[in-house]
Formats: C-alpha cells, sequence, structure tokens
C-alpha cells in the first residue's frame, strides 16, 4: 500500500518531506497532510467519532507538526499520527462524557453514535456489520479499524493505540469472533 | 461463521486485502482460500468493513488542515553582503569602527616612524654652516639633493610628488618630504656659481665671509613706533 508506506504522489518518504518541511518548505506540509489525512479520518469514524471528524484530523495535524521534533522515526509518521489522533478522542470522549454525566443522560455511546448513521448505511448487511463493530470495546474496535482499515501490522497498532504486539493480535482476533457472533444471530 | 483452524493464513487476510505480502506469502494466502470457504467468508467480511469504513469517512480539506498547521521553524537569515541595504547589526558597526582606528594607528605609526628616521638620519649628516647655506639654496637643488641622499623610500615618493598614498594607509605625507629637503646637508647646496661649500677649503671659506662682511647691511625693518600714552597724575608738591 502505498499510502502507508510512507510515499505519495511527491515520490519522497515521509522522513523526506518532513526534513524539507523543518527546513522552511510548506509544500511538503501539504503532501503529508495529503497523504494521510484519509487514513485518519478513516480511523476517527471507525473509532465511532461521528462529529467534526475533519476537525480532529486537523487538531491531529496541528498537535503532530507543533511537536514534530518529538517523532523520532522508530514508527511510521502515519501510525505516529494514529497515536496524536487516538489521545485527542480518549480527551473528547472523557469531555463529553463528563458532559453526558453532568446532563443525567446516560447513554451508551458507541451504540448511540453508530445507530445515528443509520440513514448513511445503504442495506441492512452493512447496517448490522455497522452494529456489530460498535458494539466493541474501543480498544478492540481501534485495533480492528487499523488491521482492517488500514492494514497495520500487529507492532505497529501497538504503537498507536499503547500496547505489546500480542495483546494486538489478540484484540483482534476476540474483535473478529465478536463481529462474526452479532452477524451469525 | 466459523474460523478456520489455520491462524497463520487468518492473520495474513488482512495483509492480503492491503496488498502488503510479497509474492510468496500472496501466492500461499490464495492457494488456501482457494479450499477454504471459511477463509473466503472471512476476508469477504474484511473487505465489507472496508467499504464501510470508507463509505463513512468524510472528505477532508487538505488545504484548511495546511492553513492551519504552524509555520516551519525559521530558516537562519544569509549575512549581508557589501552593498546590500540592509541594516547593519549594532556590532558589526562596532566592529567596522574598530578598523578604522587600527587603520588610523597604523598610518600614524608608519608616518611617524618614516619621518622620524628621515629627521634622524638627516641630522647626522648636517654639518656647521650647513642650514644657512641650505636655507640659500633653491628647491630643485633641494629636490637634487634628495636623490643623493641615502635610501629612503618615503622621501622618494615625497620627491616624486606623491601625496598619499596606498590603500593600505601606509602614507608619506608631502609635509615629511618638504622637512627632508629643508634639512639636507650642507655640501650638497649650490652657491649659484657651480661650486658648492663642501668644495670650499678653510681659506675660501674665510675669503667668502669676508666678502659677506663687506656686502652693505640688509635694511632691517624698524619696528613700528609705538605711541604710549603716559597719563600722569600731578598732584600738588607741599614742600614737605
Amino acid at each position: 500500500m502505498s499510502e502507508s508506506g510512507g510515499r505519495g504522489s511527491d515520490d519522497s518518504t515521509d522522513l523526506e518531506l518532513i526534513a524539507r518541511w523543518k527546513a522552511g518548505d510548506e509544500r511538503a506540509a501539504s503532501e503529508l497532510v495529503a497523504r494521510h489525512s484519509a487514513a485518519l479520518a478513516r480511523f476517527a469514524v471507525s473509532s465511532g467519532e461521528r462529529n467534526d471528524v475533519d476537525e480532529l484530523v486537523q487538531d491531529t495535524f496541528v498537535r503532530a507538526f507543533n511537536s514534530i521534533d518529538g517523532f523520532r522515526g522508530d514508527s511510521s509518521f502515519r501510525t505516529w499520527l494514529f497515536t496524536i489522533q487516538r489521545r485527542l478522542l480518549l480527551d473528547r470522549r472523557r469531555t463529553e462524557k463528563r458532559r453526558r454525566d453532568k446532563d443525567e443522560v446516560q447513554e451508551d455511546t458507541a451504540s448511540t453514535e453508530y445507530d445515528a448513521l443509520d440513514s448513511v448505511v445503504a442495506d441492512e448487511t452493512r447496517k448490522r456489520l455497522q452494529e456489530a463493530v460498535g458494539r466493541l470495546s474501543p480498544t478492540q474496535r481501534d485495533v480492528f479499524a487499523l488491521r482492517v482499515g488500514e492494514g497495520l501490522s500487529y507492532k505497529e497498532i501497538a504503537d498507536a493505540v499503547g500496547t505489546t504486539e500480542g495483546a494486538a493480535r489478540v484484540h483482534y482476533h476476540n474483535a473478529m469472533r465478536a463481529v462474526k457472533e452479532f452477524l451469525d444471530e | 461463521m466459523n474460523d478456520c483452524g489455520n491462524a497463520e493464513i487468518r492473520d495474513q487476510l488482512p495483509d492480503l486485502l492491503h496488498e502488503r505480502l510479497d509474492e510468496a506469502a500472496r501466492a500461499a494466502v490464495l492457494a488456501h482460500l482457494s479450499t477454504c470457504i471459511d477463509c473466503d467468508e472471512e476476508l469477504r467480511l474484511l473487505r465489507d468493513v472496508l467499504g464501510l469504513l470508507e463509505a463513512r469517512a468524510p472528505r477532508i480539506d487538505v488545504a484548511a488542515i495546511v492553513s492551519a498547521l504552524p509555520k516551519p521553524p525559521a530558516v537562519p537569515a544569509p549575512r549581508p553582503r557589501i552593498g546590500d541595504s540592509t541594516v547593519i547589526p549594532i556590532a558589526s558597526r562596532q566592529r567596522r569602527w574598530a578598523d578604522w582606528r587600527v587603520a588610523a594607528a597604523v598610518t600614524l605609526l608608519v608616518a611617524g616612524g618614516s619621518s622620524a628616521v628621515v629627521l634622524n638620519r638627516n641630522a647626522q649628516h648636517v654639518q656647521p654652516g650647513g642650514v644657512a647655506a641650505v636655507a640659500s639654496a633653491p628647491a630643485a637643488a633641494g629636490a637634487s639633493a634628495i636623490a643623493a641622499s641615502p635610501t629612503e623610500q618615503a622621501t622618494a615618493m615625497a620627491r616624486d610628488g606623491a601625496t598619499s598614498t596606498s590603500a593600505g594607509g601606509a602614507a608619506v605625507s608631502p609635509t615629511l618630504g618638504t622637512m627632508a629637503v629643508a634639512d639636507e646637508p650642507a655640501e650638497a647646496a649650490d652657491l649659484g656659481n657651480g661650486s658648492r661649500l663642501g668644495d670650499l677649503n678653510e681659506q675660501q671659506l674665510q675669503t667668502l665671509l669676508n666678502e659677506i662682511d663687506k656686502l652693505p647691511a640688509v635694511p632691517v625693518t624698524d619696528p613700528e613706533p609705538v605711541s604710549l600714552r603716559v597719563t600722569t597724575r600731578l598732584t600738588p608738591f607741599d614742600g614737605t
């Protein structure tokens, strides 16, 4: 997959683009955003985010470029972006939960978010699939989305969600089993 | 929907979906898929999930994100070159002023040192009566005398009319040349009849002095009479 491999239309690697941006080339930033923004949007949606996805993706890039010196290249740039976005998502959920607690509204956040997208789902199969993914635990859902939606390896997923490679594998297989069981009901 | 017992193949299905397998692994997975219904169904499920995620992801305005990004770190500006109409930093101006002061000091040392050397050498060559002879010598004679003097580059430059000098600041002023000429030794002075003072013996010199004594005295300009107004105050003498 050329996108996640760190090369796009510019044919420079992510590390080369980062070096160019540090040297003052703003076009390098444009290339990096164009290369990774769609994947970040997919991950945001698969993680249950339905509101202000574009704002979340933008916040992710802003935070990444503000702390670009912290990126050592140990993982891929995209994996590092997923890590940042996941932290932002957790912050949003905590804030949202506090707000809901204050309003004394007790709901199942994940299923509510997915249920609200019924109009987007074209057929019954997709609707069922969407509900199945929505029932996963947040960690299972993130691992499942990164593995299926982005094709990341277990090592990359472990870096992104802050767990071990073995744990990421277990989360994936548990998620897959849970989705199958829901669809078989 | 059942799980296939081949966990290794199942682990590679997402990689097959995203074309992240090398040729050998890809061929092995495809060979397994051709005979395994469970893995084939699971791969179909994965495709549906991927399609669902892509369909739900909104389009992202790349330009809007880029405009919100911080500016790249500042690139150090190149040093201004000579002729640039840029503001010169204070430190640079101070350094430039210091350079001028050093150049002026070197010029002063060279000029002062050269004149001291010339004056010292000329003082050694001056003989009794030389000053008077030189004083009456024409300027041309003085100039030729300079050429005959010991080699002194600064003096030669003055003779040639060099009024100043090289960019390095090592300058010999015309004043220095004039001083050297005025102080030329007596034997270099021409008496006007082809002979030189240095050529005269003691008797001839005495004769010359006697003739000078017979010359009418040069009228001396008397000082302007000063009219003093003395105001005296007479007091009556009372005889006591």
